[in-house]
């Protein structure tokens, strides 16, 4: 059906974006952010109307979906892509997601950025943010997608180098935008071969591809469909901070902080895995894709685990915590579950909001000092900002009935029925490991005795930044109810609302599990991962230097592994030397020698030759008896 | 409608180069009377837009103006219209009138350098429109001398070798053109010189070494040092570092173009059965190739503001060339696209590098920083020509880049592989620009030299920025006004693929 509300959410932003960037310039935060909140508040209002008419939508599975044609983006040979935004079921809970958590974030920032000296640059970057976002979920058509994909790359660069000032921030930015773009080379793959082998862009017409027997007998080689997937998981490895490119995520922390909540927590981050979600009936066609989606999740889900325990930035251990629980979601797709993915996109965009807000105020509260060892004891002071972080971090922990005990424990059970006991071991221990840096940072931060001056004089932040807080909280708490595990009841709305947006291409979830086994799993998960929690609490109180990893994994834990510099040593400095050394070579030996040489090589033929041109009839006489008397002998001579 | 107004595309600013010189006394005059000269010549663009929409002509390169030339030469004045050279014709229009707006108040542009830039204009829209192959040549060695002065004379501190460099690379690749041109005129079948009848013409043989073979190379040559294609790009950096600002907008804007339009037009348009040997186009795609990564590298190991931007021109030149032979819609018509794309960005990369440049004069990357604090509003816009350049979608030059990728990745999949790693380092090498030229704290240069744009100095950047911004999301006008003449050649080149 078409709905021509859908172009509003993404042109209010959009225009907001030009109202405070372009037009306005003002320089006071609490104007610019008023025009951007506005903006993003009605591209909320948008998005709910639209998201009530797709839900009083009737019709078969194969439509159902709101659509709004915009334009011809490009049409050439076999390239064709419309400008069209469609809204499908999964959309539009990302929708939803975007636009409130995006709100509330606006809101928080408008006393965040009270003091900057030009907040219209933040909130203009915060709306296109928005808009890009919004192309990159509402984009029928995959290049569409690649708009948005870059689109918030751009602004997250943008928004990562704001205090641009100081270098390593700029940096950050860079390394963020490189490293996505590196990713960006995957997403064009797979363009190409979408387009040149399934010979469209539309994510509809693709998803039926793989029921159209007409076309899949047509001889489209095995390696099209590998390509594709795998193209498309090295770009969601770019986007969504997996290993190999996780590594701009941590430094992205440059950033404002309701940057990293929104952009590098909540929205941006799980787009890569929102992409493989949207259009699984093809991802799923190449099965080693999805177990090489399982492997590089459980890794990364480690690694960047084992690196957030012994972190001192509390904004770095949230960070590492982010990638891990990407990890985990890349898990869930790995085990043929993107039901449970989504879930878990959802839930932590909520709790990992409230997290990184709530350590926002606490930032605020200390005058922007991050380092957990200059706070402590902030629980008394900043009352509202501790109950929200404690909510937050029960949330990640999976503490029962709150989001993340939920979409943790489907992604266990679903990991536990698709790869054995072994899987389930492997990736409850990241879980553990959860519990036990997240407490580690609660405690550090809010219990035990002040540390620094700035802990002591730390004092709670005003209503405008605590009241998103409390709104988060509460989604926190009970937004892991849209689906519950079959034990409890059968509601299952987001494996419904995820199944239901291939156009009515079926995909089976993995076996179910006994009810037994799922009650089991459950104790299991929520015992031990308290019991973890209980003693990471009781330690840091008493000891707050306390090492969770022996030597010399906490070394390395610090260092990060070490990977920044393998990377840098690796494959960087090598790249860059040898092109380097190939360009110098051909560029200014080969080339630019041989132009330089020609016309050296002109110029003294021509002196050489300018020393007969003396003037004298005499020489001119002398030579012309002499070299023709010398050709006249030789001739003769020949002759003889 | 009058097909007359197509002639004078040509013959305009020829004229008002020579009204120009009568103002040699009055510097401001000359340049307020090059703007207002600039609003008949977009007035016989309209016209000939015109004249485009309503020509119902069949075929390929339909001709609007025909007039005796040299009958002994067997050559006619002929001159041709169609979707792929008006795009570029209005994009020379479009610049050259943004560039007689910065040269408003510019103490050291002079009449005489006005005069100079009009004459440019004259031969390099002539040779656009030459539907003849003498014609062509001379409007094609025509373009040298203007440039060869502008660089020379208004040129930075190393002009004069840039200068001589530039002439001989050029002069040389031309007369390789001469020669092939030569070649066709004794051949005692041929007509006329003009395009259509060496269209037509048989007995050259179709084979490798054939001499068709030969004549083909003739062309492609002057087109490849046009372009310039590796390794034949040596001249450019050294001619775009020491030109002034508007010859080097000019230079990346429409020069460099007019080799992709050469080897659209008189290369594969003409000799499709010797464009799609394996040898030739296997051979273009490595160049291609070459130029995308190592003139990437290249811009990369550079301290030199302008130097880079110049090296990224021969990474974007090679994606073109590389649409030019991956023998598809996409990628033809992507390379067309390309063309005015980035002639917008690079344009507008070096007409704002420019304008800081008129105020500081020094070039060195580390002699910059802050530039976001001294002038925010200018460091957006050299933001967005930026990401323009390196191919952000929502700006034209990913619209290019996407579209020859696609069309390479047809028929030739590890070169468009390959290619995208162009794109990255594309990013790495302009963003390394923007880090040390906006961000950080204000350098002492900047301190000391205020960078305060006056009207006119806006008045040439904006219409180039929103001109970026339309085409980055309306793109498909720009494609569907090349479509059927790109069809037409596509369609040849196929069918002889398939022969």
């Amino acid at each position: 059906m078409i709905f021509e509300g859908l172009r509003w959410i993404l042109l209010a932003p959009l225009l907001g974006a030009v109202l405070n960037g372009v037009i306005l310039q003002n320089k006071s935060a609490k104007i610019s952010g008023l025009v951007a909140t506005l903006a993003s508040l009605v591209a909320f209002g948008f998005s709910v109307v639209a998201c009530s008419q797709l839900s009083g939508l009737n019709s078969a599975p194969e439509q159902n979906f709101l659509i709004d044609p915009l334009f011809t983006w490009m049409s050439s040979g076999h390239v064709y892509v419309p400008f069209n935004l469609e809204l499908t079921s999964i959309t539009s809970v990302m929708l939803l997601v975007i636009t409130g958590i995006g709100s509330l974030i606006h809101i928080y920032s408008i006393s965040y950025l009270s003091e900057e000296e030009s907040p219209w640059r933040f909130f203009s970057y915060l709306n296109l943010f928005l808009a890009a976002m919004l192309v990159l979920v509402l984009a029928s058509n995959l290049a569409v997608v690649f708009l948005g994909w870059e689109g918030v790359g751009l602004c997250s660069y943008l928004l990562i180098g704001y205090w641009y000032k100081k270098p390593e921030n700029t940096a950050a930015g860079m390394k963020a935008f490189i490293t996505n773009r590196v990713g960006d080379i995957g997403f064009l793959i797979a363009l190409f071969v979408a387009f040149s082998f399934f010979q469209t862009g539309d994510i509809s017409r693709l998803a039926e591809r793989v029921n159209d027997y007409a076309f899949l007998s047509s001889g489209v080689p095995t390696w099209a469909w590998y390509t594709f997937a795998g193209s498309l998981l090295w770009a969601a490895t770019a986007k969504s901070a997996q290993i190999p490119l996780y590594i701009w995520l941590p430094d992205a922390m440059a950033g404002p902080t309701p940057v990293s909540a929104l952009i590098h927590a909540a929205t941006m981050v799980t787009s890569g895995i929102f992409l493989i979600c949207r259009v699984w009936p093809l991802f799923a066609m190449s099965p080693v894709i999805v177990d090489a989606a399982f492997w590089i999740g459980m890794s990364t889900a480690w690694l960047a685990a084992l690196i957030a325990v012994s972190q001192t930035d509390v904004k770095k251990v949230l960070a590492y915590s982010t990638v891990s629980q990407l990890g985990f979601m890349f898990v869930a797709l790995g085990a043929g579950s993107p039901a449970a993915a989504f879930f878990h996109v959802i839930t932590h965009a909520c709790f990992k909001a409230l997290l990184f807000l709530a350590a926002g105020s606490v930032i605020h509260g200390m005058h922007h000092k991050q380092e957990m060892s200059l706070m402590g004891g902030l629980k008394d002071k900043m009352k509202i900002t501790h109950v929200c972080f404690l909510i937050g971090t029960l949330a990640i922990i999976g503490f029962p009935l709150t989001a993340g005990f939920f979409s943790k424990d489907m992604i266990l059970a679903k990991v536990f029925a698709a790869q054995g006991v072994f899987g389930y071991i492997l990736l409850l221990g990241a879980a553990l490991l959860t519990a036990a840096y997240m407490f580690r940072a609660y405690t550090l931060c809010f219990w035990g005795g002040a540390r620094s001056e700035y802990a002591q004089k730390a004092h709670e932040s005003d209503p405008l930044m605590y009241m998103p807080l409390v709104v988060l909280a509460f989604l926190s708490l009970f937004i892991g109810w849209l689906e519950l595990p079959e034990v409890f009841g059968h509601f299952t709305k987001i494996t419904d609302w995820v199944h239901s947006s291939w156009y009515g291409v079926g995909v089976g979830e993995q076996a179910h599990l006994s009810h037994l086994a799922e009650w089991l799993l459950m104790l299991i998960t929520s015992v031990l991962s308290l019991t973890v929690a209980y003693y990471s609490f009781k330690i840091y109180q008493r000891n707050p230097e306390f090492k969770i990893l022996p030597e010399p994994l906490h070394k390395w834990s610090t260092n990060k592994f070490y990977v920044d510099e393998a990377f840098e040593l690796l494959l960087i400095k090598p790249s860059m030397k040898a092109g380097r050394f190939i360009n110098r070579i051909s560029d200014e030996t080969t080339f630019n020698g041989l132009a330089n040489g020609s016309f050296r090589f002109t110029r003294l033929s021509g002196r050489l030759l300018a020393l007969f041109h003396t003037g004298s009839v005499q020489t001119y006489a002398w030579h012309f008896v002499f070299w023709s008397s010398l050709i006249v002998g030789a001739i003769f001579l020949w002759t003889l | 409608m009058d097909p007359i107004n197509t002639a004078m595309l040509i013959f305009w600013p020829a004229i008002f180069a020579f009204l120009l010189f009568t103002f040699r006394k009055n510097k401001k005059a000359a340049q307020w009377a090059n703007m207002v000269f600039h609003l008949p010549w977009f007035w016989f663009l309209y016209q000939s837009c015109l004249l485009w929409r309503s020509s119902t002509a069949d075929g390929m390169f339909p001709i609007v103006f025909n007039s005796d030339f040299f009958p002994l030469l067997k050559s006619n004045f002929a001159l041709g219209l169609d979707g792929l050279n008006l795009p570029l014709i209005g994009l020379n229009v479009f610049l050259s009138f943004c560039l007689s707006l910065y040269a408003l108040g510019k103490e050291k542009l002079s009449s005489s350098y006005l005069a100079l830039f009009a004459l440019l204009n004259a031969a390099s829209v002539g040779s656009l429109m030459a539907a003849d192959a003498f014609v062509f040549y001379i409007f094609w060695e025509a373009m040298l001398i203007p440039m060869f002065f502008l660089i020379g004379i208004w040129g930075s501190k190393n002009r004069v070798y840039a200068a001589l460099k530039f002439f001989a690379f050029t002069m040389l690749g031309s007369l390789a053109m001469l020669a092939a041109i030569l070649y066709l005129w004794v051949q005692p079948d041929i007509q006329s010189m003009g395009w259509h009848s060496i269209a037509q013409l048989g007995l050259l043989g179709d084979g490798l070494w054939s001499p068709r073979f030969w004549v083909f190379c003739g062309f492609l040559i002057a087109f490849l040092v046009k372009i310039p294609a590796w390794p034949l790009h040596v001249w450019l950096p050294d001619a775009h570092t020491e030109a002034p600002t508007g010859a080097s907008v000019i230079l990346a804007g429409v020069l460099l173009k007019l080799g992709v339009y050469g080897i659209a037009r008189w290369c594969l348009a003409l000799f499709p059965s010797i464009a799609v040997l394996d040898v030739v186009s296997f051979t273009m795609k490595v160049l291609a190739l070459a130029g995308i990564i190592l003139g990437s590298y290249g811009a990369l190991r550079q301290t030199d503001i302008k130097r880079t931007i110049a090296y990224s021109s021969v990474a974007h030149l090679g994606f073109m060339l590389l649409g030019l032979f991956s023998f598809q819609l996409a990628g033809f018509q992507g390379a067309m696209f390309q063309n005015i794309a980035h002639g917008l960005s690079t344009g507008a990369l070096f007409l704002i590098f420019g304008i800081i440049y008129d105020r500081t004069h020094t070039r060195e990357l580390s002699d910059y920083g802050g530039l976001g604090i001294v002038n925010p509003r200018l460091s957006m816009l050299f933001v967005l020509s930026v990401m323009a350049s390196i191919g952000l979608p929502g700006l034209p030059g990913f619209i290019g880049e996407f579209l020859i990728l696609n069309g390479t990745f047809v028929l030739s999949p590890w070169f468009a592989f390959f290619a995208c790693f162009g794109i990255l380092l594309g990013a790495v090498y302009m963003l390394r620009i923007v880090r040390g030229m906006i961000y950080g704290e204000t350098s002492s240069v900047l301190k000391s030299h205020p960078i305060k744009l006056s009207f006119s100095e806006w008045g040439s950047i904006i219409p180039m920025i929103i001109a970026m911004i339309v085409l980055g999301f309306w793109g498909q006008g720009l494609i569907a006004v090349t479509a059927r003449a790109s069809a037409t050649i596509i369609y040849n080149l196929q069918g002889e693929i398939l022969r």
